[in-house]
């Protein structure tokens, strides 16, 4: 109802204009405590400091004012990041806080002002609302339905288009994540090539598109190269990989940040180190206080440390010793800044387990270069470590790690937790029959329908062989058996093909939670004979552990 | 627990972000909410209310939210009741701590008046299965 949506907009706009009267006077108050703070030290204040403009960057946006959101995120981190230090003597960074506090006062002052009809630009939610749209563009009816029951089972949502009348419109309607499009239609051989071609041309931009067609000639291919495809498969699709790609394609490309240590008891140098690579989406917290570095190491989980060399409680060479006695911290990069240019102790500094020696003053490009390279590659060894190459999940060891965090965990603030030992059924017989090539695409597919349908919490791991597990943390026995009976279902509904041939695999599964079972060793042991119970009982289901009197 | 999302007990420190919030969730949204300016109010009002979801802002002065959700969890009908976390630090490795305190998920601050609802209902509707 129109008149429904226009009181809620007239509501909003009231509110927005509310906001806005305010909001000059909430940021005089952070202009005053500023200057106060200038003249009279106080870390309760600076707290406060921090959280009025916290308060301003959660808000603005959704009143209409989103530079303000965007102006005071910025001051804000610079008051974080001088907290996080710990430094408890006056900071030296007032410019760099007048500066940001100047931008946010002219960003108060727009003018032009929140338009109630147009929604701000508003921050991305930390749990992503994901509707991850395909268009599958095939003119066999048949097909097209095959191929959207089994792209939506992997959490993509499918529009069908039989003809290529219509999709022009419905892409800039709303652009899907990728198409996958047909070759060959009615109107000739090659125009599903030659759409995709005039499409791109008229949006200038074009979400990846897949072609599948019968035609494996050179010329149809080269067309589609030039038509700007990103995968080109022949009919009859072999859907397993349609779908690796499609994940491939669709998946986002955020890295978490880069989790960052500075190790130096020049606050100030550390500070701008630690501003500068802030700015590049880092994150850093600063250690003056030597005393704290293990436990800093511990609570913070630095990917990468950066240390001065010469301190005065010990050196760099001496300290970078010390955290290596930790087998955790072995393998985390350290990279040594310094003013010392003699050659000996860069030597040292390499044996005693330090990954790079700068020389300060450092230009920032070159810092901020050589910080994200190692972590990058140090981020990529521990991965290579903690999962399983062949389907990316966790591997044996890791996910029982996780699984013995989660109970004690769970058992300190309450709560449930659940378990599951998932095996599929007669996996020796598919690569026996169909090779293993086949069998590792069936193990693939599997855990990219675990990764897909269980939530962002969940633990997904692979123990061997055709044995996975999963974590889900937050949940009681009955639920987990409803969500693996979901995910046994759609498991068992997807169709594999190779060679002319089609089958499907199932799997059972055996489900213990906490409570009622205790200790990491009972949980695991009441969930497999739980699984032992289901293949016993003629597999393809899924069989919850009880406490009961054996 | 229920299947379907009703009841929300929502608490945040700032009026204008609860007007807004309300507009939200109650007008647009559909649900029912009890808006709390406080943990303290929240400890009152909640077990009465017997809410399907907690909504709480994590930066507040006085009982922030980690710890309004602690003094929330003595109580014992709330005790299991899933909670969601609203703020504008979504650093992960502070997304993970809030996942870790047992949230269902997070909220990034500031949000869409238009879209609130449809968001929390995304977070209760995952994590039902």
């Amino acid at each position: 109802m129109a008149e429904a949506q226009d009181k809620i907009l007239e509501q909003l706009k009231a509110l927005r204009e509310r906001y806005g009267t305010e909001l000059p006077s909430k940021i005089a108050q952070i202009r005053m405590r500023l200057e106060s703070l200038r003249s009279q030290w106080d870390a309760e204040s600076m707290r406060t400091l921090h959280r009025q403009t916290h308060s301003l960057t959660g808000s603005g946006a959704t009143f209409g004012y989103a530079e303000v959101s965007q102006a005071a995120r910025l001051l804000e981190q610079s008051l974080k990041a001088y907290i996080d230090a710990d430094i408890d003597t006056p900071p030296p960074h007032w410019a760099i806080w007048e500066a940001q506090l100047k931008t946010l006062e002219s960003a108060s002052h727009e003018t032009s002002g929140p338009n109630a009809a147009e929604p701000a630009a508003i921050s991305r939610p930390a749990v992503q609302t994901e509707h991850r749209l395909l268009f599958v563009v095939e003119d066999d009816t048949d097909l097209a339905r095959e191929q959207r029951l089994q792209y939506e089972l992997h959490g993509y949502v499918v529009r069908e288009f039989h003809q290529i009348e219509g999709l022009e419109q419905a892409v800039r309607e709303q652009a899907p994540l990728a198409i996958v499009m047909d070759v060959v239609f009615p109107d000739g051989d090659m125009a599903g090539i030659r759409s995709i071609a005039k499409l791109r041309a008229a949006l200038g931009t074009l979400p990846p598109v897949i072609f599948a067609s019968r035609r494996d000639d050179l010329e149809a291919r080269l067309e589609a190269v030039r038509a700007g495809a990103a995968a080109y498969f022949i009919k009859p699709l072999d859907l397993p990989t349609v779908i690796e790609t499609l994940d491939r394609l669709t998946a986002s490309t955020d890295p978490a940040p880069y989790r960052i240590l500075i190790v130096d008891d020049d606050a100030e140098l550390a500070y701008h180190h630690a501003l500068l690579l802030q700015r590049a989406g880092m994150e850093t917290r600063v250690l003056t206080d030597l005393g704290k570095v293990l436990s800093t190491m511990s609570n913070f989980q630095p990917e990468l440390i950066l240390m001065d060399l010469y301190m005065p409680v010990c050196t760099g060479i001496e300290l970078a010793a010390v955290i290596r006695q930790e087998i955790m911290y072995v393998g985390t990069p350290i990279v040594f800044l310094s003013v010392e240019t003699d050659i000996e102790k860069h030597l040292e500094a390499m044996r005693v387990g330090g990954d790079d020696f700068l020389l300060k003053p450092i230009m920032p490009a070159h810092l901020l270069a050589t910080v994200e390279a190692r972590a990058r590659r140090a981020r990529s060894i521990t991965s290579v470590m903690i999962r399983d190459s062949l389907t990316g999940l966790l591997n044996h060891t890791a996910i029982e790690e996780q699984l013995v965090r989660e109970l004690s965990l769970h058992q300190r603030h309450g709560g449930v937790i659940s378990y599951a030992m998932i095996d599929l059924d007669h996996f020796k017989q598919v690569n026996d029959r169909y090779g293993h090539a086949m069998g590792d695409r069936v193990l693939r597919s599997l855990s990219r329908l675990l990764r897909q349908r269980l939530r962002q919490t969940d633990l997904i791991g692979r123990y061997g062989g055709e044995e996975f597990v999963v974590v889900l943390p937050g949940t009681d026995a009955e639920i987990a058996t409803k969500m693996l009976d979901s995910l046994r279902q759609a498991f068992s509904s997807l169709v594999f093909e190779t060679a002319g041939q089609r089958f499907s695999v199932t799997f059972s599964a055996g489900v213990a939670s906490s409570p009622p079972f205790k200790d990491c060793a009972t949980v695991q042991n009441q969930a497999d004979q739980a699984l032992y119970k289901a293949k016993a009982a003629g597999r393809n289901q899924v069989m919850v552990a009880t406490l009961e009197e054996d | 627990m229920t299947a379907t999302l009703n009841k929300v007990l929502y608490v945040e420190d700032e009026y204008d972000i609860r007007m807004v919030a309300q507009l939200a969730l109650e007008t647009v949204g559909g649900l029912t909410l009890k808006p709390c300016s406080n943990g303290e109010e929240a400890v009152k009002e909640g077990p009465g209310f017997a809410p399907d979801l907690i909504l709480l802002d994590v930066m507040m002065p006085g009982m922030d939210g980690p710890t309004t959700l602690a003094a929330l969890r003595e109580l014992g009908t709330l005790k299991d009741t899933p909670v969601i976390f609203m703020t504008a630090k979504v650093q992960p490795s502070e997304v993970q701590r809030y996942r870790d305190l047992g949230a269902l998920g997070v909220i990034a601050k500031p949000f869409d008046p238009m879209t609130l609802a449809d968001q929390v209902r995304e977070i209760w509707g995952r994590a039902r299965g």
